[in-house]
């Protein structure tokens, strides 16, 4: 559904992306890893409308996604979590989550869910929905900003380490509850993840990615096994 | 529709209710304080669409009531003295319009100093002009008389209270709150930050145009200094900060206990008059950041039921 075509991306004179290519098939957890500074979230940003790349495009079925503002990338139902959190601080978590409901996609999913409290029921934030999004905890903010870009109402759903920090059981829960948001709803998933266990179990696809350029790219197993991945994570061999 | 609650009722009728009220007192003196009160509230009302809402502080805002005045007496004798303030509130919009595009680009400090800058370069470029077709000053003679302009204010300033309530139940107030608090993340949710603010921005022009234009027919005088007086700016932001801006109650609690204690202090104790006004802002600001509708809410909620965390 998603298409990445030779994206890159350049920061002055820092290259921050490369000819990156990809698809996403539709339905599918499609994962990204690489070590930090590989350029996952800068991919994240640019799909999203927040960052115009350098070259090439994206495209969401026939839709040219690259040159559109963030909210028509919203509306076509793309959307994002922010690695580092930005709840409305001011608003409740319910209002938060009410205001997404009230933009977002313009052709929601049917089975998509339409008001707030299936949204927080769903994210485990039922108990929290009267406290202000700035007096949650991180995992709590973290929970939330998937809470809000459900809320969207989107067809493409992308997830930016909102495992990190969790407890191994709270890890647990969030894969649980992934596996639910396709299942349920069948919103394609993409994410990034540095619990590697986490990703490797959720994901049908998984693409490597090392300072900007793709390294690997098929099923979790298969990329596990791959040299230039592991000379990746572990450093090669001198 | 939904009823209105207590938060959206209360600014209404107390609108209402002292546009009712102070005539009956029979007395210019009152209406002319009523009239002031009206004009304020309508103009801090107006701010809050832009500045509370979108947390884009406006520290110009005299620009859209200067614009409203200088087009009232450029059309003085062509046009019915009511079509000429509508046209004042329609040059305020088109103008923040045109200017809002570039000038909403930037956040922050940098906005709160361009609406200043904005504000003072449209006064001297009124100056200039003025001073090149010889006039200092333009007087109005035959304007309408007070209690015709009581009725008009006490509109506008209904008119800007309804705004406000209906604005924040509405997508675009959402929209406004959303790019408040982060904008990055509102435009990412799908909310089209750069049509609203612009909305925002001339919605938040119309009703000053509207009350620059009467102001001009009350004094009966149009002078640029006077008219574009950055004081009145300053007063706006006062106000809302001491009445709260987050809702329409915000503006109307501030200007009232503005307008209130400033005529009472005036006539009562004249030498120290601004000085317990400065101390007041000061005070507000540190002790009070959510202003008298912030007062009344934390009184409320400790005696109702108690917040938890």
């Amino acid at each position: 559904m998603l298409t990445v075509e030779r994206i890159g991306k350049s920061f002055g004179g820092v290259r921050a992306l490369q000819d990156v290519s990809f698809t996403v098939p539709e339905r599918s957890i499609f994962g990204i890893m690489g070590a930090n500074g590989a350029g996952k979230t800068t991919l994240f940003a640019i799909i999203a409308g927040n960052l115009a790349p350098s070259s090439g495009a994206v495209r969401l079925g026939d839709l040219r996604l690259t040159g559109l503002p963030p909210h028509r990338v919203a509306a076509a139902g793309v959307a994002r979590t922010f690695q580092i959190v930005r709840p409305f601080r001011g608003l409740s978590v319910q209002e938060n989550v009410e205001t997404a409901l009230r933009f977002g996609a313009r052709d929601r999913p049917a089975a998509a869910p339409a008001d707030a409290a299936g949204i927080l029921g769903l994210t485990g934030l039922d108990g929290a929905a009267g406290r202000p999004a700035g007096a949650l905890t991180l995992a709590q903010q973290k929970r939330l900003e998937v809470a809000r870009a459900l809320a969207t109402g989107p067809r493409l759903l992308m997830l930016d380490e909102v495992m990190a920090g969790l407890t191994p059981a709270e890890v647990q829960d969030t894969i649980a509850m992934v596996r639910r948001i396709r299942a349920d709803m069948g919103v394609t998933v993409m994410i990034i993840e540095h619990v590697m266990g986490a990703l490797m179990a959720l994901s049908d696809h998984v693409v490597v990615l090392d300072h900007g350029e793709t390294i690997a790219a098929g099923p979790p197993a298969q990329v596990a096994d791959d040299p230039a991945v592991r000379s990746a994570y572990l450093g090669r061999r001198h | 529709m939904r009823l209105l609650t207590t938060r959206e009722a209360v600014p209404l009728l107390l609108v209402a209710a002292i546009a009712a009220v102070l005539p009956l007192l029979g007395s210019d003196y009152y209406l002319g304080v009523g009239f002031a009160l009206f004009g304020w509230i309508a103009l801090a009302q107006s701010w809050t669409i832009v500045s509370g809402l979108a947390g884009y502080i406006s520290l110009g805002h005299v620009v859209f009531a200067g614009i409203g005045g200088y087009v009232l007496v450029l059309t003085w004798g062509a046009v019915p003295v009511w079509a000429g303030a509508l046209l004042g509130a329609l040059a305020a919009g088109l103008f923040a319009l045109l200017v809002g595009l570039p000038v909403l680009r930037v956040r922050g400090p940098y906005f709160v100093i361009l609406t200043f800058g904005l504000a003072e370069f449209a006064k001297y470029v009124v100056i200039n002009i003025e001073n090149a077709l010889g006039r200092f000053g333009r007087l109005i003679l035959g304007g309408p008389p007070l209690e015709t302009l009581y009725w008009a204010m006490a509109a506008l300033a209904l008119a800007g209270t309804l705004a406000v309530v209906a604005i924040r139940r509405r997508r675009l107030g959402a929209g406004l709150v959303a790019i408040r608090e982060d904008e990055l993340a509102a435009g990412t949710i799908g909310v089209p930050t750069v049509r609203f603010k612009l909305f925002a921005f001339a919605l938040s022009a119309l009703l000053p145009g509207f009350v620059g234009a009467l102001f001009v027919l009350r004094t009966g005088y149009f002078e640029p200094a006077q008219a574009f007086d950055p004081v009145i700016s300053f007063t706006i932001v006062t106000m809302a900060i001491v009445g709260g801006s987050a809702d329409a109650r915000g503006p109307v609690f501030g200007t009232l206990f503005l307008v209130v204690l400033s005529e009472l202090l005036w006539s009562n104790f004249p030498q120290v008059y601004m000085i317990v006004l400065g101390t007041l802002l000061v005070g507000f600001v540190l002790f009070a950041p959510n202003g008298v509708a912030g007062l009344f809410e934390r009184r409320w909620r400790v005696r109702g039921a108690p917040a938890s965390g």
